[in-house]
């Protein structure tokens, strides 16, 4: 199933994904006796999620991403879930039945959207499943995740590590350019301009390469400059600015 | 016989652990082996006395369990090496969003599991056909690709072609023996 240009065309290089797997690699290859718990924390649009993905598959880890509504039993339930194991019995039986699946299997657990674990008060159940398994047990979650953990000293305690997801910059852009935009030479300009309004975020800056590519394609050429494309087109991310007058009223 | 067990020998043990109960045509559909592999280590299990027979089922096959060994009803432990399709299906579940192939692609790809392009565009199209996709805006081929969405999660093995052998009537035209299935 494998062609030669392959592995160029993963998000790997990206700066959160390899980020993100040199975190985790870490806390596998933690000393005996260090914490086996990290928080890889960012703004929203940074691509946490899409290093969670690939981190998930590389490391054939489970992922679960949190729900503001879930209960720690929705909580145990989505993990056993992912374990191919039935969602049956209490809270506590699942806590048990999940730390020894993930203890067996030895696989590294990954929550994203942690910062719901810690408004409905459901972190302790995390540590649980970490002290029952000792696996790697990696919190994704917002900027402001570090500071949430604070005020849970047994969880703080137990972490190894604190990442901080980076905005996108231009060798990201630079990667992401032949996954996205295939057959198409972007110029510097229109590069630096893509990566301006893209405002740091991974998600806007794929949407606004497809958004090159497909303008590409549509005009048949090969090569884009700032000229070939309305800047104003990008996918900002920008509420827009409120109306003046509504109805078309002058 | 060989002291050390296979990886096909180690799938088809796990499975069998897990059925509790078996004939060798369950346990070569559980384990996705041949019917003649299954066979063959059912064969050799009954020498080392690792199974008993159990005597015929209602199928009037000749059924048969592991000795001292209790079902699970799990799935088993063993980690299961990383297939291009495990992961793609991973993604798929995982992106709340619509998704196209080159999404999936670039997030499935890793060094034990390479993901193309094409395998992603291929296997969205079957699950699509499958109805565990749903396609949110048809492709313009040459100038972009579609956006799918999930429509259908059964859990975390992925769905996957497999080739099988059926008694199709033409008579009624239909399937009427499907193995391990109903016609």
């Amino acid at each position: 199933m494998a062609d030669g240009q392959r592995l160029y065309n993963s998000v790997a290089p990206l700066r959160n994904v390899a980020a993100l797997i040199a975190l985790i690699n870490r806390v596998k290859d933690r000393a005996y006796g260090l914490p086996g718990m990290a928080c890889f924390y960012g703004f929203s649009g940074y691509g946490k999620s899409t290093a969670a993905i690939y981190a998930t598959n590389r490391f054939d880890a489970v992922l679960v991403q949190c729900k503001s509504a879930w209960t720690k039993k929705n909580l145990c339930s989505a993990i056993l879930t992912e374990l191919g194991l039935p969602t049956k019995g209490n809270t506590a039986d699942m806590v048990d039945r999940v730390s020894a699946a993930l203890a067996l299997r030895a696989m590294p657990l990954i929550i994203d959207e942690a910062d719901h674990l810690v408004a409905r008060r459901m972190i302790e159940i995390v540590r649980d499943i970490y002290e029952g398994s000792q696996v790697p047990v990696i919190l994704i979650g917002e900027e402001l995740l570090p500071q949430k953990l604070n005020e849970w000293e047994r969880v703080h305690g137990r972490m190894l590590d604190w990442v901080a997801a980076q905005p996108s910059d231009m060798s990201d852009l630079q990667h992401l350019a032949p996954i996205y935009a295939p057959g198409v030479t972007i110029d510097a300009p229109l590069a630096a301009e893509l990566l301006r309004r893209s405002h740091g975020s991974t998600r806007r800056v794929c949407v606004n390469l497809a958004q090159v590519h497909e303008r590409a394609m549509i005009a048949g050429k090969s090569r884009m400059g700032l000229s070939d494309f309305d800047a104003g087109g990008f996918f900002t991310g920008v509420a827009p600015t409120p109306r003046r007058t509504v109805g078309g009223a002058a | 016989m060989r002291s050390d067990k296979s990886p096909l020998e180690h799938a088809c043990l796990a499975s069998a652990e897990r059925l509790g109960t078996f004939d060798a045509r369950e346990l070569a559909a559980a384990a996705e082996v041949g019917y003649e592999t299954a066979t063959t280590w059912i064969r050799r299990w009954r020498r080392s006395g690792q199974i008993e027979e159990l005597g015929k089922g209602p199928a009037g096959t000749q059924r048969y369990r592991l000795i001292g060994i209790e079902p699970t009803g799990v799935t088993n432990t063993r980690r299961i090496a990383a297939t291009p399709q495990g992961n793609m299906w991973r993604t798929i579940r995982k992106l709340r969003h619509g998704f196209k192939p080159t999404d999936i692609a670039a997030q499935s790809c890793t060094p034990d599991a390479p993901v193309s392009q094409a395998d992603a565009t291929a296997y969205c199209q079957m699950l699509t056909r499958a109805d565990y996709l749903r396609v949110v805006r048809k492709a313009q081929p040459g100038v972009r690709e579609a956006v799918y969405r999930l429509a259908r999660d059964t859990g975390p093995k992925p769905p996957r072609e497999r080739r099988l052998r059926v008694v199709w009537d033409d008579n009624e035209g239909r399937i009427t023996h499907l193995p391990g299935g109903e016609a």
